[in-house]
């Protein structure tokens, strides 16, 4: 059964038009038809943050998104944070404290580490603890992703 | 086999009357509200959804979404003291992230915004909605105890009409309430109900701080009179079986008296003649019942919760 619809919202600045079913998953429309594989697939079920993406400013899992309430919004992947080659400062910081790890959660790190420190929020341990809480590094190592958000918290 | 997800079928109705005419005119046909996807998107992947077809609230967001208080508050009363005479109205859409930033809820009830903070990470809060989490009413949902201790009434409307339920009536069975099929949940109203000197508690007891789902939650509301007595005792639980409850026995040997080691030690008794928790994959019917006296024992002597108007819990 066909039951594709055309929905438009920007991703990364750029207008799109996808056609998917209405509860396809934002995530699937990153990766599959956007072909934007930034965005990590982990489980699936909103617990480990890996695809966490920003919408309208705010953090979310592509995973718990359907693309039909996308409609008009926008919509930003960790595409979004480089300039072509030239990392942003986050990203920058992740490299040089060693915060990039295996590199399986990064992507979602980053963006739910943009839409906090966008949005004016804390950046004493606590708070980036807390605010961390929905993203799992199975690495184990969340002191030196702790540090390098720090770090580039402080260059700002 | 796994979901085909083209079998879903979405209707976005442009205001809430067009979705409640919907829902009048397709009643039994199936159905479902879709809120923040946060519960209905996990089921979809896992093939347990309660539905294919779908009702897209998000365009309901500017009628369903946000905090207001009702009733008119005294001026005069004690700081710290919970107003009396009026209602907080929570739109069925607001999400759990709008009541952690809520000022009103800080200063009506600091309980709500803990339950809402231990709710999942930031990603999901983001999305997940007050009347979602009523609605899909999981075991262990962080917030339902604290309605329950805050006698909450649910508002549900349909086309034709809208009435109020306790919540404490709504939810009758497992992942099932008392909402028909061409009703929709449009707002939670708090009462905002005068106790002296109030305590409160919020405690998640799970594997880790956010994003496991609990082993237990306990909430618990009293007020102490001006004798030191207790007032309007509230202890409620989640994650004990399938539904939220509260310890009603417990709750009336603690009313009329003053806070004591020796209260405690028999409203933690009179928990294990009312309290028949479950063993399921995340804990045992005995680490819960365990882990719920000695936080009812500890509630009701007076060793820990926090005075109604300070935002934080000592951890």
């Amino acid at each position: 059964m066909n039951n594709d619809h055309v929905f438009r919202f920007h991703v990364n600045g750029h207008p799109v038009e996808a056609q998917a079913p209405p509860m396809q998953r934002l995530l699937d429309v990153l990766r599959d038809t956007l072909l934007l594989t930034g965005t990590k697939n982990g489980c699936g079920r909103g617990n480990c943050g890996a695809c966490t993406v920003i919408v309208n400013g705010q953090a979310v899992s592509a995973c718990l998104t359907p693309v039909v309430q996308l409609e008009g919004a926008d919509v930003q992947t960790v595409e979004n944070l480089s300039d072509h080659d030239c990392l942003n400062s986050l990203q920058q910081s992740f490299l040089e404290c060693g915060g990039t790890q295996c590199g399986s959660c990064t992507p979602g790190i980053l963006m739910a580490a943009t839409a906090h420190l966008r949005r004016g929020g804390g950046t004493n341990t606590e708070e980036l603890r807390e605010m961390l809480a929905g993203n799992l590094c199975r690495c184990t190592g969340y002191i030196k992703i702790i540090e390098s958000m720090q770090q580039a918290a402080a260059a700002k | 086999m796994p979901t085909i997800i083209s079998d879903h079928q979405v209707f976005t109705p442009r205001n809430l009357a067009e979705a409640l005419q919907f829902m009048a005119q397709h009643r039994d046909e199936g159905w479902r509200p879709l809120a923040g996807g946060s519960e209905v998107m996990t089921h979809i992947y896992d093939n347990r959804a309660a539905a294919t077809g779908w009702i897209n609230l998000a365009p309901l967001r500017d009628q369903l979404a946000g905090i207001h208080e009702d009733g008119i508050l005294e001026d005069g009363i004690q700081e710290g003291c919970i107003h009396e005479g009026g209602w907080v109205r929570i739109g069925a859409l607001t999400t759990l992230t709008e009541l952690r930033r809520s000022a009103v809820l800080q200063t009506i009830c600091p309980l709500i915004r803990r339950a809402a903070a231990a709710t999942g990470g930031v990603q999901r809060q983001n999305r997940a909605t007050v009347g979602g989490r009523i609605v899909s009413a999981s075991p262990a949902g962080e917030t339902l105890p604290v309605w329950l201790a805050l006698d909450a009434e649910v508002e549900l409307s349909s086309r034709d009409a809208t009435r109020c339920v306790a919540y404490r009536q709504f939810i009758q069975e497992p992942r099932q309430t008392a909402i028909a099929s061409d009703e929709l949940l449009t707002a939670i109203m708090i009462p905002i109900r005068a106790r002296p000197n109030p305590r409160l508690l919020f405690r998640k007891v799970a594997s880790r701080a956010a994003g496991a789902i609990g082993k237990m939650v306990f909430t618990a509301i009293a007020g102490l009179d001006a004798a030191g007595h207790y007032q309007d005792v509230r202890l409620a639980f989640g994650g004990m079986g399938p539904l939220p409850l509260r310890a009603c026995g417990a709750e009336q040997l603690a009313e009329g008296h003053a806070p004591s080691d020796a209260l405690g030690a028999q409203a933690a008794n009179q928990l294990s003649a009312e309290l028949t928790p479950v063993d399921d994959l995340r804990s045992t019917a005995d680490y819960r019942l365990r882990t719920a006296r000695n936080l009812t024992r500890a509630f009701v002597a007076g060793h820990i919760g926090i005075a109604g108007h300070i935002g934080e819990q000592p951890s």
